[in-house]
């Protein structure tokens, strides 16, 4: 009896695995008008192929494989070829229109945010969703970064470093920040 | 040869060319009008997002790939931040993404397409529009 408890579990372990796997690899997108949708489907997205944390990229078109990309554009821009449809995708408002993302509070273990817009809204949101002990990682030229990263650096409690890059002769900052909580 | 961003007391944003031919235009985030300078013969003007890295090596390319076109097209360099993009004279479908290459002849929108291009592309475009090998 046990036997077949024990193998039947692992069967439905084995087919929910590959359901999954499907899902992640086909790209499947998630309806913005209905966010609950994203929510009972957020431990199907967290399977990254080596980690089960949950790793938001804000503004992500689907560099980071695994992770949970939010954008206001459904295709690729600066990814790769421009056009192509941005995998694990959460549709969300334009930076200037958006009032909140529709995730959870602490729901985020890893946050990126490359080369994409940050406001006050958006900083308070980051801070909303980041777990304690999460980390965050933002990137963008440098010459703009005093007026964007400061913003998040503001708002969540924890430590942070930052590292300059050059890339073609421009140079891109990028900040990381361990969330330490109240 | 390049451009520096600055921005001003209002928030807004600006560019600044250094050494760049005179057919290279820069310009001022929230313009609602196109440039007078812009608005006759063929003309291709970037939108770009100051927070975008894609986007600000975008305008490299634009100026080498004008360059080889000796002043026959003009390029107009148009940074935007926390304001929506304003294309002058576009349809209203218009995908509001960056970076964002819009072409106009004679001030009058003619095609305009979205993300990261090759020099090799820009340039097949602009002769394409020029109708020249």
């Amino acid at each position: 009896m046990v036997l077949l408890v024990f193998v039947s579990n692992l069967l439905t372990r084995k087919v929910r695995n590959a359901f999954r796997k499907i899902s992640y690899r086909s790209g499947k997108n998630f309806n913005p008008s209905e966010p609950n949708e994203f929510l009972r489907h957020v431990d199907d997205l967290k399977i990254s192929p080596n980690s089960n944390k949950v790793h938001i990229d804000l503004w992500g078109e689907g560099w980071y494989k695994g992770a949970i990309n939010l954008n206001s554009s459904l295709t690729t821009t600066t990814t790769g070829i421009p056009g192509r449809p941005i995998p694990n995708l959460i549709n969300i408002d334009n930076s200037f229109t958006l009032t909140r993302l529709p995730l959870k509070d602490k729901v985020a273990d890893f946050i990126t945010l490359e080369s994409g817009p940050i406001n006050s809204t958006i900083a308070d949101e980051i801070s909303r969703i980041i777990r304690t002990g999460g980390k965050i990682r933002l990137g963008h030229p440098g010459d703009v970064v005093p007026s964007l990263h400061h913003l998040v650096i503001r708002r969540v409690n924890g430590s942070f470093t930052q590292e300059i890059r050059a890339i073609n002769g421009e140079h891109f900052t990028i900040t990381r920040i361990i969330v330490t909580g109240e | 040869m390049g451009y520096l961003l600055d921005q001003k007391e209002n928030g807004k944003y600006s560019v600044f060319l250094t050494d760049e031919p005179q057919y290279c235009y820069p310009l001022e985030e929230g313009q609602d009008e196109m440039p007078e300078s812009l608005s006759s013969g063929m003309c291709l003007v970037l939108f770009f997002a100051v927070w975008s890295m894609p986007d600000r090596l975008s305008i490299k390319v634009a100026l080498e790939s004008v360059k080889k076109f000796k002043g026959k097209v003009k390029l107009g360099l148009c940074p935007f931040n926390d304001q929506e993009v304003i294309v002058w004279n576009a349809p209203k479908e218009l995908p509001k993404v960056s970076p964002l290459w819009v072409f106009y002849r004679d001030g009058m929108f003619t095609e305009s397409f979205v993300g990261v291009q090759s020099k090799k592309e820009i340039i097949a475009k602009l002769k394409t529009m020029l109708n020249v090998e």
